[in-house]
């Protein structure tokens, strides 16, 4: 029982943490773009850590459960496409696919808009009692080697392409 | 059997989301290279209707110039040397009262033409401007509107003088030189004030004149010529970013603002 408590904390932990550093990386992204509304960007990252927080509280500690990942997913997704609209809205980068942040976006993207379904679906499936959510991690783990092999391929892009 | 089936439903239905995300992703990258396509195009036009501003702007400058010039020349000091070919050709030897009141004059003219000239000159000089700087060069020049036109002229300024970029201050000094020419010939003014304004990172310039004065607007449409003038005097400001402002009132005076971000070069 100790156990799934303490492993149920550390999957919430990750879902919260992974959105603040998303937010971060994608907020110091954007501090330099010309999208209008950033201020209310910044709020809504605030709202959505807060909501996050609200999410992971009035969870079932003892039960995994996927909503705060479903959720992170979600709004990690949103920060990607607002990348990817301000990039079509401003090209001023001559070749993106050499771009570091462009593949380390791309990598986040995938994975997390892959993976939405799969944790929104993951609940369900343990509730009416199927055991199709077995195969469901094993997705998700390709998924993740699928975003492994996106981040490498930024990681080989040389950092001084302005992004 | 049927858990096999509904695990395969799963895997399809999963697979198509991941190709759903993966033709995003593909279609973004083309439509991307297109429209930096695009936005290189636009970029490389607006270079270069840039470049072609800022030549023609030159051109006018140097025409400007060259006219300035040659007016300069036929005005005074082709007015002085004619006045002392009549007085030489005016002289009779047998009457020497006169005759030394006319080498006398004739010398005085004379040298009033080597001074007009060696004040053009220096007015034209780019290295004489560059070495004494902007502060001292509209200083001097102020100094020769005072003593040609009769005018009482002031020159304050305010904040640290800092020395800037010597092209920069070329220009702003030609706007300045521009400006007093036109007083001296149509302002009917006996009172010129600069202001200049070191202030952090900014100068200002504020040149005004006690003359009669003009309906701008009037001008503007009436004499092409002075319109050019006025344009011309807006490009070059253009050409270092500063924004040039002209307002008069007619009887009142007309006063001449030129700011610009400047700092120590």
């Amino acid at each position: 029982m100790l156990n799934a408590i303490a492993n149920t904390g550390v999957y919430q932990i990750n879902s919260f943490l992974s959105l603040l550093i998303a937010s971060l990386y994608f907020g110091k992204k954007f501090a330099g773009c010309r999208i209008k509304n950033i201020p209310v960007i910044y709020a809504g990252a605030g709202v959505t850590l807060l909501a996050l927080l609200a999410i992971i509280f009035t969870e079932n500690r003892t039960i995994f459960n996927s909503r705060s990942y479903s959720y992170t997913a979600f709004v990690i997704t949103a920060y990607a496409i607002t990348y990817y609209y301000n990039k079509l809205a401003h090209p001023a980068i001559a070749g993106i696919t050499a771009s570091r942040t462009f593949w380390f976006v791309t990598g986040l993207f995938f994975y997390y808009s892959g993976c939405f379904i799969i944790f929104c679906t993951y609940k369900l499936f343990v509730q009416i009692g199927k055991g199709n959510f077995q195969i469901l991690w094993s997705i998700h783990n390709f998924i993740i080697l699928v975003m492994c092999i996106i981040l490498s391929i930024g990681f080989r892009c040389k950092s001084y392409q302005k992004t | 059997m049927q858990k096999l089936s509904e695990d395969i439903v799963l895997v399809i239905i999963i697979t198509l989301f991941i190709l759903l995300i993966t033709s995003f992703i593909v279609i973004f990258i083309i439509l991307y290279q297109k429209r930096h396509q695009v936005f290189i195009k636009e970029k490389a036009f607006l270079q270069h209707q840039f470049h072609q501003t800022l030549l023609q702007s030159q051109l006018e400058i140097q025409e400007q110039t060259l006219h300035m010039i040659s007016q300069e020349i036929h005005d005074n000091i082709g007015q002085v040397l004619s006045l002392v070919k009549l007085n030489l050709g005016t002289m009779d030897l047998n009457k020497p009262e006169t005759l030394q009141q006319k080498i006398t004059d004739s010398k005085e003219l004379v040298g009033k033409a080597i001074h007009d000239l060696r004040s053009l000159a220096k007015g034209l000089n780019t290295s004489f401007i560059t070495e004494m700087g902007l502060l001292r060069s509209i200083e001097y020049e102020l100094d020769m509107v005072g003593k040609s036109g009769g005018f009482s002229t002031r020159l304050e300024t305010d904040g640290e003088p800092v020395k800037g970029d010597a092209k920069i201050e070329l220009i702003l000094f030609r706007i300045v030189q521009e400006v007093f020419n036109n007083i001296i010939k149509h302002a009917e003014a006996t009172e010129v004030l600069i202001l200049i304004n070191f202030l952090p990172g900014e100068l200002k310039i504020t040149i005004t004149d006690n003359g009669k004065g003009f309906d701008l607007s009037f001008y503007i449409n009436e004499n092409p010529n002075f319109g050019l003038g006025l344009r011309n005097m807006q490009n070059r400001a253009q050409l270092v970013g500063a924004e040039f402002k002209l307002t008069s009132i007619p009887r009142k005076g007309t006063t001449v603002t030129l700011s610009l971000p400047f700092s120590s070069s």
